[in-house]
């Protein structure tokens, strides 16, 4: 993970966002993202609602569907020792060249991946077939996906069900091996384990950072859940109002985070065992039709300068693999 | 002795049916009790989806009528209210819920809503008065009166909002505030500040409230007591440092165990594997302890017998492990 070896996915300058109806504007929801997705490592996106999480990792899988457009920037992917460019590729060619076998993805709602009138058998037999061909047999194809089903330990009675029969946990466990039945590259899970139960959470996890590591993928893990980086993840980023505001070492970032706006969030949390008084973070965070100019948290930030209000912060290298995007640490830069 | 409680929640059953042609029935409570003595307390009930704490809930705000049980609210049958006596309890228990936005008519404007609850509820006798009385009121939530003043729900934050619905709870000074996982919609930044005003609310104005969750980790830092449900049964409950703590239930246990914290120190164990469920959940129409098929520790006993509460550690537990260590606890 911290070699010198070429990142997975490098994503440069992203900016992307939604056109807003009524000729309101544009709401730039990814601001200037640029960050190295390693090989073997589990990365965590995190911050709050409208930060933006959802709308990059949407983007770096190229699922750009209106009102969702992509303004500018790169993503260089490697894939059998080239390095291809997707954001400019269509749909088509992403699905045929990408998708499953280099990037999958994992929705938030399980729902909106499987269709309610198909047996989950059926969708796996059409990932298999647009994947390895039609001239797999369907019979063929049911063998595979019955003994990979009992390798990753769901219940093969799961295959003759339709979505609706199973427990949401369960359809998101399907979603999950759906996911990786094709030994992707690098898995992209937007809030897979939000709104189930926490002891479900922790098995549809443990089962997801196993398959990572055993296939040897790498994984981008978008969550709110600061708890859920710390379970997992060896490396995280924070991202702000649009803006990646720090990245690091997860060990890192909870132990001393650089951001004031990290500092907050970990101060806010609550934890077991520990009465001690909290403070929330005061204000709210900025409407993305019209940021506010300089830092984008300038308005929240206790320690404030005069320039955090005219001039927007760069990320800057603090140590190496530690950046962050603030005035504080101007003259801490470690290269660059 | 009973007119000492605030609330008290006796062996409560409330049945729903499911099922389109088939009458089907599951029991979302299933014979629960618990009760708020008086003085100002922060009581949690804590569950995951399909444990009834909602149900709860409703059931505790006149809102739901159990098949069986009573529910007495200062010593008075909350189902069995006279047109008095509703009045009384309207303006004594208050509610606030998951989403600020479907509490509020979306077109009307905020302040009016406060100002007519001053006027209904708190015995404002004129504008100025309850004016004055929403200004206090909106004091504690931690808002100005130029946050709220002609402004309609949808343009306030949710985090706003919500402050707003605890402003307009607290205006007739309740004895009772029954919140419904209030906290979970926002972002966790903020969630921290509303909790500090529920513990303002409690010690500065002595309301007690029940805080319905499923988060463990802000029903630690705020409450006094904690019950724990499960499939319509409350299986652990006593103070929260004793549940938490020192948890005696195995669900308790494994619940607590799962809940992703932001300490690393916690890792190693939470990726310690566990035991995922079948395709189906059958539980509610079960014999025997609800939990036995997912316990790590069930026996033989614990498919025969729903088990009874027994006091370990000054906390009741409802599981056959804890069977004649102790005498029966009074639940």
């Amino acid at each position: 993970m911290s070699t010198k070896e070429e990142p997975l996915v490098m994503v440069r300058n992203i900016i992307g966002g939604y056109v807003v109806s009524g000729s309101r504007g544009f709401l730039e929801a990814v601001s200037r993202v640029t960050l190295d997705i390693h090989s073997n490592e589990i990365i965590g996106i995190a911050g709050e609602s409208g930060c933006g999480k959802s709308t990059l990792v949407k983007i770096m899988y190229g699922f750009i569907r209106k009102p969702l457009v992509l303004t500018s920037g790169k993503i260089y992917v490697k894939k059998d020792g080239d390095l291809l460019e997707i954001a400019s590729m269509d749909e088509d060619e992403r699905r045929k060249k990408i998708w499953w076998r280099v990037l999958s993805y994992i929705p938030q709602n399980s729902m909106s991946v499987l269709n309610p009138v198909k047996r989950i058998k059926d969708h796996f037999i059409e990932i298999l077939k647009a994947q390895g061909g039609n001239y797999i047999t369907n019979k063929d194809a049911i063998e595979a996906i019955a003994s990979y089903m009992e390798e990753i330990g769901l219940p093969r009675e799961v295959l003759y069900a339709y979505p609706h029969q199973l427990s949401g946990g369960m359809r998101q466990r399907v979603v999950t091996s759906m996911a990786l039945i094709m030994r992707p590259r690098v898995v992209l899970a937007d809030e897979p384990t939000t709104g189930l139960d926490v002891v479900v959470q922790r098995g549809i996890i443990q089962n997801i950072v196993e398959s990572i590591r055993r296939l040897g993928s790498s994984l981008v893990l978008v969550s709110h859940d600061i708890g859920l980086h710390a379970m997992m993840t060896d490396r995280m980023a924070i991202m702000y109002a649009g803006k990646i505001v720090e990245v690091g070492r997860t060990i890192d970032i909870l132990r001393k985070p650089l951001h004031p706006y990290t500092q907050a969030l970990l101060e806010s949390l609550p934890r077991l065992g520990d009465k001690k008084p909290r403070e929330g973070l005061r204000g709210m965070p900025p409407n993305l039709l019209s940021p506010p100019p300089g830092c984008r948290f300038h308005p929240r930030c206790p320690f404030a300068m005069d320039i955090c209000k005219k001039v927007e912060p760069g990320l800057v290298e603090t140590e190496p693999g530690r950046l962050v995007s603030c005035h504080i640490y101007r003259g801490e830069e470690h290269r660059r | 002795m009973k007119h000492e409680m605030v609330v008290d929640v006796r062996d409560v059953e409330k049945r729903f049916r499911y099922g389109v042609f088939f009458g089907f029935t599951f029991k979302a409570l299933d014979g629960v009790s618990l009760y708020i003595e008086n003085k100002p307390v922060i009581y949690t009930v804590a569950g995951e989806s399909g444990s009834g704490k909602t149900t709860l809930a409703r059931v505790i705000l006149g809102m739901l009528k159990p098949e069986r049980g009573y529910v007495l609210y200062r010593g008075r049958d909350i189902y069995r209210l006279s047109r008095k006596e509703i009045r009384w309890f309207r303006k004594e228990v208050q509610a606030i819920f998951q989403n600020p936005y479907a509490s509020f008519n979306p077109l009307r404007k905020v302040y009016s809503y406060l100002l007519d609850t001053a006027l209904n509820l708190a015995n404002a006798h004129n504008k100025e008065e309850a004016q004055d009385i929403v200004a206090r009121a909106l004091e504690i939530v931690g808002l100005n009166l130029d946050d709220v003043i002609n402004k309609t729900p949808s343009e306030l934050s949710g985090g706003q909002l919500q402050r707003v619905a605890i402003a307009r709870a607290l205006i007739p000074k309740p004895k009772l505030i029954v919140a419904d996982e209030p906290v979970s919609m926002l972002d966790a930044s903020l969630r921290v500040n509303i909790l500090n005003i529920f513990k303002e609310a409690k010690e500065r104005m002595g309301v007690s409230f029940f805080y319905i969750t499923h988060d463990l980790s802000t029903a630690y830092y705020i409450s006094d007591i904690i019950a724990i449900m499960y499939r319509g049964w409350i299986i652990e409950k006593g103070p929260i440092e004793g549940v938490m703590e020192k948890p005696s239930h195995p669900y308790t246990q494994m619940l607590i165990e799962s809940v992703p914290e932001p300490d690393l120190d916690k890792r190693e164990k939470w990726l310690l594997r566990i035991k995922l469920g079948g395709i189906e959940e059958r539980e509610f129409i079960e014999q025997g302890c609800k939990f036995r098929s997912r316990c790590p520790f069930a026996f033989e006993k614990c498919s025969k017998e729903p088990p009874e509460f027994k006091l370990e550690n000054g906390v009741a537990v409802r599981c056959w492990l804890y069977e004649d260590r102790y005498n029966k606890a009074p639940s």
